[in-house]
């Protein structure tokens, strides 16, 4: 191949870049034909040694980020591949079966399995306030047995029942955090099932 | 030799091979042929990301009726050779590691 010949063709393989950055590169290779023929070389064997336009094309244009053009000449050698390929992230696949099953029990069963939520946390709710309510209670019975009774007896009885009541509701709350801790774990792990049966992922 | 190592060492043959004395293409090609194969196509790049390092700086000569392309080490250029020193005062001290493992691997042997 001549000289002007492997330069137009490289000129031609880098038309997506600026026509600055393309001059640069074809004066380049000229450049470096015109040595070579300095040295003693002739001018196919200088356009040989460097190698395949497209595979020059190529390289000059992953440096700066673009693709290489398809070449118009034909029967040349095609663009060599990109050394990796981006591929998209796999989309998740859903199990169309499952999420049926899941409508069909949301219709049948939505209304009880609603119901049943909204009773565990109501019974939650009593539960602190019966822990509140025992407490108060207490405390209140507590200070005010000196108030109400004269006699020692009953006054120390009250003070005593005051004090249990303070004492249960202690241990109640703590409970009733439990409780309500738990509900929420419930919570999260049916939601984790239900997104474990429709994408088939892990739990 | 693997390819990133090798990228990496042929920058600085090329901020080497222009540290004592502007060069060109070609020239620059045939003083780092013996240590390294480098092609034309290879050197080009390389050259364009030197340059946008400032780690060189270009400028065209006359000679025989044409422009040759001169490069030039810069200050940035030469703090790399000089940063490659003391990389290659760990990548030895890796190399070493991997050696002591491998006697004492045959010792046990």
């Amino acid at each position: 191949m001549k000289k002007y010949e492997f330069l137009d063709r490289l000129r031609s393989q880098l038309g997506s870049l600026s026509a600055e950055e393309r001059e640069r590169s074809v004066s380049f290779y000229a450049e470096m034909i015109d040595d070579m023929q300095e040295e003693g070389k002739t001018e196919e064997e200088a356009v040989e040694e460097l190698g395949a336009v497209e595979d020059i094309a190529a390289k000059i244009l992953s440096e700066n980020g673009s693709r290489p053009q398809q070449s118009d000449a034909v029967g040349t050698e095609m663009p060599k591949e990109p050394d990796f390929v981006v591929t998209a992230a796999p989309k998740p696949k859903y199990n169309t079966a499952a999420i049926i099953l899941i409508i069909v029990i949301a219709v049948m069963f939505g209304g009880g399995i609603i119901g049943i939520y909204i009773g565990l946390w109501g019974a939650l709710i009593g539960l602190y306030a019966a822990a509140g309510s025992i407490g108060v209670i207490g405390l209140v019975g507590m200070i005010a047995a000196p108030f109400v009774h004269h006699a020692a007896a009953p006054m120390l009885m009250q003070i005593g029942l005051g004090l249990m009541g303070v004492g249960i509701c202690f241990p109640l709350f703590m409970l009733a955090n439990l409780f309500a801790k738990g509900l929420v774990e419930l919570v999260k792990l049916c939601i984790r099932f239900i997104k474990h049966i429709v994408t088939g992922g892990n739990i | 030799m693997d390819v990133q190592l090798k990228r990496g060492l042929l920058d600085i043959c090329v901020l080497a091979s222009i540290k004592n004395g502007d060069s060109y293409g070609y020239k620059i090609i045939k003083d780092i042929k013996p240590y390294l194969t480098i092609s034309e196509s290879t050197l080009y790049p390389i050259l364009r990301r030197l340059e946008g390092a400032d780690m060189l700086t270009e400028y065209s000569v006359a000679h025989n009726g044409r422009l040759r392309k001169y490069y030039h080490i810069t200050g940035g250029g030469l703090d790399r050779i000089a940063e490659f020193h003391n990389e290659w005062k760990e990548i030895v001290a890796i190399y070493e590691y991997v050696t002591r493992k491998e006697d004492e691997e045959n010792e046990e042997v």
